[in-house]
């Protein structure tokens, strides 16, 4: 990664404009034509610092419902524990933490499902002790990393 | 009650859940799979974005890769009159991506939450001094990941 591609992912992380050609807009202020702007992203989602180029999409907006959910979980069943909790598609983030509250996941409900049936299906499979932390306010939502002005060249 | 996708756009959500392609003209291309013109395409984007379905069309990265590597959930415990204040002070902060209030229970006296990304272990500490020294919790909780179970994009439709 260089300077370029860091101010590059910098601003695309912002948005892509809605433009027949976006990759040209992006590349404007950067002083990169298109076709390098597009040579640059499939560079860097090969080596797999760029995920995806696409919608992030507003998960309540659309009708769907969402929580942070902590599980206590005896350190000796976690492997299982997290296993069967990532098997359900609507969990998009599971991980290990510090403390008595020790995995934790986020997970999504379609406009059909319900997310306090879900987590106690969950609970019921599992035997963990489940607590569902819905948001009670947003205050700020979204990752975008500044990567310019960094480190060196990784 | 807020408009709700229909079948056609369901179909655009479902293109744009994952992977635009990087190519000269990447709407042209959904728009094709879509079977609508560019133009609508384009039109209806527009649209989602003011009813809010879209919060961006945008790049994604991968944390790790692009250097931060120090990522850490902060969990705060601050009283409810200064609730509002404390999650307007930590989202300002450049280094800290999420902040929401959630619910305490027994044995969790916790109600503000920050997901906190630093390329070292310092820049994430000198995010957490600024959020003591800003907002003075009464208590909290540092809560790194030591292990990723699943990490995935949703996919709505």
């Amino acid at each position: 990664m260089d300077e370029l591609d860091r101010r590059l992912l910098t601003e695309l992380q912002r948005g892509l404009p809605l433009d027949s050609h976006p990759f040209r807009v992006l590349g404007y202020d950067l002083g990169l034509g298109e076709e390098e702007v597009i040579a640059r992203l499939r560079s860097l989602k090969e080596q797999k610092v760029l995920r995806r180029v696409g919608g992030i999409i507003s998960t309540k907006d659309i009708g769907f419902t969402s929580a942070l959910v902590a599980a206590r979980v005896p350190p000796e069943r976690l492997e299982e524990v997290a296993a069967v909790v990532s098997e359900y598609p609507g969990v998009t983030h599971n991980y290990q933490r510090p403390g008595e509250l020790n995995l934790w996941f986020t997970l999504i409900a379609r406009p059909e499902e319900n997310l306090e049936t879900l987590v106690d299906e969950i609970a019921r499979r599992t035997g963990a002790e489940l607590h569902l932390m819905p948001t009670l306010q947003t205050f700020k939502i979204g990752v975008q990393l500044d990567l310019t002005g960094g480190a060196d060249d990784a | 009650m807020p408009e709700r996708p229909d079948e056609l756009d369901r179909a655009i959500l479902r293109e744009l859940q994952g992977d635009l392609p990087l190519v000269s003209e990447p709407y042209r291309e959904v728009a094709e799979r879509v079977g609508i013109s560019q133009e609508e395409l384009l039109q209806r984007l527009e649209v989602y974005l003011k009813r809010h379905w879209l919060r961006r069309l945008a790049g994604v990265l991968y944390h790790q890769r692009a250097g931060f590597k120090h990522n850490v959930m902060g969990a705060w415990r601050i009283p409810a009159e200064r609730r509002r204040a404390a999650g307007a002070f930590m989202a300002s902060l450049p280094r800290v991506s999420h902040c929401y209030e959630r619910p305490e229970f027994p044995g969790w006296p916790y109600n503000l939450f920050t997901m906190m990304h630093g390329q070292t272990e310092a820049e994430v500490q000198e995010t957490v001094e600024e959020i003591r020294r800003g907002v003075q919790p009464e208590a909290y909780l540092l809560l790194p990941t030591l292990r990723e179970f699943k990490k995935t994009s949703m996919q709505y439709f």
